[in-house]
């Protein structure tokens, strides 16, 4: 069934990093979500999720790190793959799978500390507590999220003093301080202005040099500035997914086209 | 632009009208709530002023008023002595004349002072008029007087060598129109005589319990000074009317006082003697089998120019003693115990400030607290020994000679040298209370230091009340930082881990039964701590120890190797049901180490046991003997684990919630950074939730602070102030419920207790003052957005 709805490009000409296969299907108690989903994500480019509102991308980005682990009740069949291993696997510490994958939240959710501290939360929660580690990963980090410059004097001052786009910035900046594999972002700009908003789409463009970048979007522009493949969901389905430009160009499902045209949504 | 059709048509203007009764409403209930608002404010700001009226007199000053004075033409007045009401002093002459004087009734109520007579008003004498009564002794010139105003005996020494007892008793009357008449009938007694030297008695003492009497005296013979104790046996005839035998004469030897002896008195059982000499030296001597041996000899006035004691005179009970020196020193010396000698000792205990114009040359005792009222040439003294404190003082324009408190504390007489009686009002309810009685360390009588000390009556009437508030503070806060030592952990790791790592499912069950154990009335608690509990850990505090440590210690273990097993065993067990494998290991620990105590005392705790000869396992006999304090079984411990429980559930309620409250995307960024439950819970969770959990700790504290009935059930009640966990404790709270009923309405006691109950008052204020402004600094620190 699922070869029969999901339109993709017939050969797929990229190393998969993170693979959802088996027809993975998820349910919140006995309402499902997610129906049969066969995808491959590459490494190293930026993929992004499209869909209306509620048809359960968020849902797939938090599978990815067992987010949705924290839930009552949620059963899932089929199996993700990262790099080759089951995030399944019962010897596989979810604590581990999540320090190989950063996130980035809709709304930015720095923690009530400092500048400094929100950066190393990941280091000192891994008991690096060198200081010179810790200056230069605040310094790589944000720089690496384009903040540095707008915050190196008030390092120590709460996270909370700073605007919207910055905050988001820094949970940006917080993520990557690890130096994760892969960055999911749910929606990381819906809360921002324009200006914030490019600022994170040069962001992202910079960040796919290192990281595999999984993003949902509800902005047809965005996704399609910075994004190089795209998949497009529709009540809990994998209606198409390919390469950006096709998608947006040329779709070859109906749904997709009327979608990204903006029919309905 | 068409009307919208789903709009009745209704003009616009009415339209957005608000109904008039919806804004009556409105103002009317912004009105109810300003108003109910304000009233709660009022109501807890008349409490506060209804107790601090309360307490307010304790700290004042009393009130004296000079009634007036009257002529009472007595020649040489020796001794004046005054009724429980003041209508009928005595007036003692040198020759053995007794007169009494019928003064007005209700001259010297409080009332009649509050109306505020004037000093110039004219007091006349009574219709009974200036009357002499018969003493029944011998025409003889009398040289020396003791006078106990609290017994009405007085004792005299004649120039020839004899003595004579005078007993003045006093009857009140009530007669037929309820009006009051003070009555007054004399006995006497001329001892017979002693086979001492017919030279005059310069100096006399008596002592007077129910079964003996003793009488010391000094007499002048070839220039020397000689000091001679006489004992006597009451013996009493059938019709009882007691008779005094002598026992034994013991002639001090001059050894012992290497001085020339001026004054004595007799103390004790009537088995010491108190001599002063020329020099400043107090010689305290003790009756051991038919001798007097010298115990102390010291020199109250040592450090001063003129050491030398000009008077010397018992307080109230006996154990106290007021001196002035020439130049109007004074100080109260007291008997203690003294460890180091084993034996009684007298110490200075208070230093009075100078009496202007030189030595007391009159004082009188008062007969129902450590008052004290001294007369010079030119001044009256009103003094308080417990406090130290000078209550009244005047220059007076006459020169006053013979001085008499009022029985009641209600009234001064003071007789001066132009024979005129001046009779003076007191009002002073509060003498033992201040700031100095209620707060400071104060050295009582029979004490060996200053201490802070609460106990506020006894058996007896001559006792000193002592009301230190700092040992029920000390309580207070000993037994809330107990209970909070126990329940504070618990309740704040339960609300953690309910929060953050139980199944919501379990939660459901865990709040209602919080609300269960935080409803139980904390009488059924007390109870349980003070007839269950207490006995059952009475002998099993090695056992309680042993838990207190193995199961917390288990637990943490367990936690650790639950964390060390891999992943794929760690998943029989779902998230948030690891209490499935805690309880089983904390039941099994516990009871093996409640089983394993006897055998840690046998091991650890051993004490000789002279019975068996060996070393036994006794816990009690080891803390006693290691500690040197002392072994309750209702202690600290019991009232730390009740108390504790009675607390729990309210630090856990709002801890939990405030836990609870902390927004779940702080929890998501933080597992989402890698971070385990623990390190989420610790590093995120806690910090913001820190404001909550202070409130709860807090209101917990003021809650354990304001408890009574536990502690007053779980304590043996006894003011001490140790720290020790295995005594006990007099809380605040408890001492009110504790002592109200000993308290008449008015009284210093029912004063002080409201002055407990205001220092309960202030602490909670001051507790939830400090926990409001560190809740906001907290909050400020760790706000979300
Ligand atoms: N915690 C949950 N429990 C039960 N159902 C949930 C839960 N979270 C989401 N759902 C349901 O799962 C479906 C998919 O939700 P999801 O949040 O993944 O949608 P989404 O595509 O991210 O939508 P949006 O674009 O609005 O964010 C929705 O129908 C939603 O109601
Ligand atoms: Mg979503």
């Amino acid at each position: 069934m699922s070869q029969e709805t999901t339109t993709t490009s017939q050969k797929e000409d990229f190393e998969p990093f993170i693979q959802i296969k088996d027809d993975y299907n998820f349910w919140y108690g006995s309402a499902q979500v997610l129906f049969d989903l066969n995808l491959n994500i590459p490494k190293k480019q930026v993929t992004a999720f499209i869909g209306p509102s509620g048809c359960g991308k968020s849902t797939l980005l938090r599978s990815i790190n067992r987010m949705n682990d924290l839930i009552e009740g949620i059963v899932h069949k089929g199996d993700i793959t990262i790099g080759g291993q089951s995030i399944y696997d019962p010897a596989l510490e979810v604590i581990s799978l999540r320090k190989r994958i950063g996130m980035v939240f809709q709304k930015y959710n720095p923690f009530p500390k400092s500048i400094y501290e929100n950066i190393v939360f990941s280091l000192r929660i891994a008991g690096r507590n060198r200081r010179s580690e810790l200056d230069e990963v605040v310094e790589r980090s944000l720089r690496g999220a384009a903040l540095w410059d707008e915050v190196k004097d008030r390092l120590h001052e709460s996270a909370l003093s700073m605007s919207g786009g910055q905050m988001q910035r820094l949970c940006i900046a917080r993520a990557i301080a690890n130096s994760p594999e892969v960055l999911l972002m749910d929606e990381p700009c819906s809360a921002l202005d324009p200006i914030a908003t490019g600022k994170v789409e040069e962001l992202i463009h910079e960040l796919k040099k290192e990281y595999t970048i999984v993003i949902v979007t509800h902005n047809m522009q965005q996704a399609a500035r910075v994004s190089d493949r795209t998949a497009f969901f529709y009540l809990g389905k994998l209606i198409e997914y390919d390469i950006t430009d096709t998608i947006f160009m040329n779709p070859k499902n109906d749904q997709t086209e009327a979608y990204v045209s903006g029919r309905f949504g | 632009m068409s009307p919208d059709p789903h709009i009745p048509h209704i003009p616009s203007g009415e339209r957005f009208t608000v109904a008039r009764g919806t804004l009556l409403l409105d103002r009317l209930m912004t009105l109810v709530i300003k108003f109910g608002g304000w009233l709660v404010m009022l109501a807890v700001f008349a409490i506060f002023a209804f107790i601090f009226v309360q307490i307010l007199p304790l700290f004042g000053k009393p009130s004296v008023k000079a009634v007036g004075q009257v002529a009472v033409p007595v020649e040489d007045v020796v001794v004046m002595g005054v009724d429980e009401w003041g209508e009928l002093p005595f007036f003692l002459s040198r020759s053995g004349e007794l007169h009494f004087a019928d003064l007005p009734r209700d001259l010297t109520t409080r009332t009649y002072g509050r109306v505020g007579a004037q000093d110039s008003m004219k007091l006349e004498i009574g219709p009974r008029g200036l009357f002499a009564v018969d003493t029944d002794l011998p025409e003889k010139t009398w040289t020396a007087f003791y006078y106990d105003a609290y017994t009405g005996e007085i004792a005299l020494g004649s120039a020839d060598g004899r003595i004579a007892l005078l007993k003045i008793n006093y009857r009140t009357e009530f007669l037929e129109d309820r009006s009051r008449r003070v009555v007054v009938a004399v006995e006497s007694e001329l001892l017979p005589p002693l086979s001492v030297s017919e030279a005059p008695i310069r100096e006399i003492a008596f002592y007077d319990s129910s079964t003996n009497r003793s009488i010391a005296f000094l007499q002048e013979v070839d220039g020397q000074t000689k000091v001679t104790l006489q004992t006597y046996t009451v013996r009493s005839s059938l019709f009882g009317a007691a008779t005094l035998v002598a026992d034994k004469q013991i002639n001090l030897d001059t050894a012992i006082t290497d001085e020339k002896p001026e004054r004595l008195l007799i103390g004790g059982r009537g088995d010491r003697i108190l001599v002063t000499t020329e020099g400043g030296w107090l010689y305290y001597l003790s009756l051991r089998g038919d001798q007097l041996e010298r115990v102390q000899k010291l020199r109250p006035f040592a450090e001063k120019s003129d050491p030398s004691i000009f008077s010397i005179d018992w307080l109230l009970g006996k154990q106290s003693l007021i001196l002035t020196s020439e130049s109007g020193a004074n100080v109260t010396l007291a008997s203690y115990l003294d460890a180091d000698a084993g034996q009684i000792l007298y110490t200075r205990i208070k230093d009075f400030s100078q009496l202007e114009g030189g030595g007391a040359t009159d004082f009188s005792a008062a007969q129902r607290n450590r008052g004290f009222l001294l007369a010079n040439e030119g001044q009256l003294s009103l003094r308080y020994s417990t406090t130290g404190e000078i209550r009244w003082e005047v220059t007076t324009d006459y020169q006053p000679k013979n001085i008499a408190l009022g029985p009641r504390w209600d009234s001064i007489f003071a007789y001066d040298t132009d024979e005129r009686l001046h009779v003076y009002a007191l009002d002073d309810p509060h003498p033992n209370a201040g700031w100095k009685a209620f707060f400071g360390k104060i050295w009582y009588e029979g004490k060996s230091a200053p201490e802070f000390e609460w106990q506020s009556s006894s058996g007896t009437s001559d006792f000193e009340p002592k009301l230190s508030i700092v040992n029920l503070f000390f309580g207070s806060i000993k037994g809330t930082l107990y209970a909070m030592l126990f329940a504070m952990p618990i309740a704040v790791l339960a609300a953690i881990y309910v929060s953050q790592y139980l199944r919501p499912e379990a939660k459901r069950y865990i709040k209602p039964a919080m609300e269960i154990m935080a409803s139980l009335p904390s009488v059924v608690l007390g109870f349980l701590a003070a007839l269950w509990l207490a006995p059952l850990i009475e002998d099993r505090v090695p056992s309680v120890l042993l838990m207190l440590i193995t199961i917390p210690l288990s637990a943490a273990l367990l936690g650790y190797f639950w964390g060390r097993l891999p992943q794929t065993i760690r998943n029989f067990i779902r998230p948030g049901s690891e209490w499935l494998v805690i309880i089983p290991v904390i039941l099994v620990v516990g009871y093996i180490a409640w089983q394993l105590g006897p055998t840690l005392e046998a091991l650890v705790f051993r004490v000789y046991d002279p019975d068996i000869g060996a070393k036994v396992g006794n816990f009690r006999q080891w803390w006693v003997e290691t500690t040197g304090g002392s072994f309750e079984q209702r202690n600290s411990l019991v009232v730390g684990l009740m108390m504790g429980f009675a607390v729990i559930p309210i630090i856990f309620t709002i801890s939990e919630d405030a836990l609870t409250n902390v927004p779940p995307y702080l929890t998501s960024a933080s597992l989402a950074l890698g971070a385990s439950r623990w390190q989420t819970t610790w590093r995120v969770i806690l910090p913001t939730a820190s404001p909550g959990i202070f409130s709860a700790t807090i209101i917990g504290f003021g809650r354990a602070v304001g408890e009574t009935m536990i502690l007053l059930m779980a304590t043996g009640n006894t003011p001490i102030m140790e720290w020790n966990i295995f005594n006990g404790m007099r809380t605040l709270a408890a001492n009110i419920a504790v002592e109200l009923p000993e308290a008449p309405q008015f009284s210093t006691l029912y004063r002080t207790l409201f002055l407990g109950a205001m220092a309960l008052f202030l602490l909670t204020f001051f507790l939830n003052t400090v926990a409001e402004i560190t809740r906001q600094h907290l909050r400020e620190k760790y706000k979300t957005i």
